[in-house]
C-alpha cells in the first residue's frame, strides 16, 4: 500500500479496547533506550504516553499548549485532534526504533482495524499507525 | 610441643578457609559465567527469531486470500473479524517456529538460573524481551477466537490460505468494508 499523507482526525474517541492497545504500544515505546517517547511531550506520542486531553480539564498542560484541541461537544468523553505535526514527530519516534518493536505496533494496531465496533475515526486512526502515513 | 600444637592449629585452620574458598568460589564463579552465557545466548536467539519473524511477517503481507476464501468470509458476520487477528498471530508463530521455541526455552531457563542470583540487568533484559514477544497478547486474541460459535469456527478453519501467514486487514477489508 502506498503511504498516504497523514490524516488530520478531529476529535477521535477512543473507546476501552484501543486505550488498551495505546497502552500496550506505549509499553513497547517504554522499553527503548532513546528516551524519545519522554522528550516528545506535546506531540502525538503523547496519547502514547498515557496523557490524555481531557476536555474538561481546562489546565491541562497540552491544552495550553494547543498541540492538541479537544473540540469535543461531549464534556464527558477525552477527545483528541491530531494534526500533520503530531504524525511526523510520532514516525520519527517510529524511526528509532527497534524493527521488532516497529512490527509488534504494527501488529497490534492492525489487530484494532480487525474490530467491528469502533468508529469511523478510530479506524482512520488505526490504519494510519498500521500502514504509516506520510507526515506532510 | 606447644609451639608445634599451635602452628599445627594455626596450620588446620588456614586448610578450613582454603577448603571453604574452594568449595564455595567456583559455585560463585560459574553461576555469573552461567549468566554471561545466558545472556549471550538469548541475545542470539533473540535476533535469530526476529529475523525469522521478520519473514513471516513480510510473508502474510504478500499472501492475500483467495476471491473463494473471502467469499467464504463474507458468510460470516463481522464481528468475526476480530478473530482473523488470532489465527495471524497464530500463524505467524507457527512459521517462526523452532527460532520462537529456541528463544522462549533460553528466556525461561535463564530467568530461572536468575531466580537466586536476582541480576538486576539479566532481570530487566528478560522482561523487556518478555514484553516484547507478548505486546500483542495472543491470549486475549484467541479468547476472542474461542467465544466463537462452534459453526464459525468450523467454517473459519476450512478458509483455505488461513493457516498460512496472510493478510488479515486486507482480508477483512474485502470481506466485511
Amino acid at each position: 500500500m502506498d503511504r498516504k499523507v497523514c490524516p488530520t482526525i478531529v476529535d477521535l474517541q477512543l473507546d476501552t479496547k484501543s486505550i488498551e492497545a495505546i497502552n500496550s504500544i506505549n509499553d513497547i515505546l517504554k522499553t527503548k533506550d532513546t528516551g524519545l517517547w519522554v522528550t516528545l511531550i506535546g506531540q502525538l506520542l503523547l496519547i502514547f504516553g498515557g496523557l490524555g486531553v481531557n476536555a474538561k480539564a481546562s489546565n491541562n498542560v497540552i491544552e495550553k499548549s494547543l498541540v492538541f484541541k479537544s473540540v469535543s461537544s461531549d464534556s464527558s468523553q477525552t477527545s483528541y485532534s491530531i494534526f500533520s505535526t503530531n504524525w511526523e514527530y510520532f514516525f520519527k519516534t517510529f524511526s528509532s526504533l527497534d524493527r521488532f518493536a516497529n512490527n509488534q505496533i504494527e501488529t497490534i494496531a492492525g489487530m484494532q482495524m480487525l474490530r467491528s465496533e469502533i468508529s469511523s475515526k478510530e479506524r482512520v486512526f488505526w490504519k494510519s499507525v498500521h500502514y504509516g502515513c506520510k507526515a506532510k | 610441643m606447644e609451639i608445634s600444637s599451635l602452628w599445627l592449629q594455626s596450620k588446620m585452620k588456614i586448610l578450613s578457609i582454603l577448603f571453604f574458598i574452594l568449595t564455595i568460589f567456583p559455585s560463585v564463579v560459574l553461576a555469573d559465567e552461567f549468566l554471561d552465557f545466558g545472556i549471550d545466548l538469548l541475545g542470539d536467539k533473540f535476533t535469530a527469531f526476529e529475523v525469522k519473524h521478520n519473514k513471516c511477517l513480510t510473508m502474510s503481507k504478500k499472501n492475500q486470500l483467495s476471491d473463494s476464501s473471502i467469499a467464504t468470509l463474507k458468510q460470516l458476520p463481522v464481528s468475526v473479524g476480530e478473530a482473523l487477528g488470532y489465527l495471524h498471530l497464530k500463524a505467524i508463530r507457527m512459521c517462526v517456529g523452532d527460532e520462537y521455541t529456541e528463544l522462549l526455552q533460553v528466556l525461561l531457563d535463564l530467568e530461572n538460573e536468575n531466580k537466586t542470583e536476582q541480576n538486576t540487568f539479566v532481570t530487566q533484559e528478560i522482561d523487556k524481551i518478555k514484553l516484547l514477544i507478548f505486546s500483542t497478547s495472543e491470549l486475549r486474541a484467541q479468547k476472542q477466537y474461542d467465544s466463537l460459535p462452534v459453526e464459525y469456527k468450523n467454517k473459519l478453519q476450512l478458509v483455505e490460505g488461513i493457516h498460512q501467514p496472510f493478510d488479515m486487514i486486507n482480508a477483512f477489508e474485502r470481506a466485511w468494508l
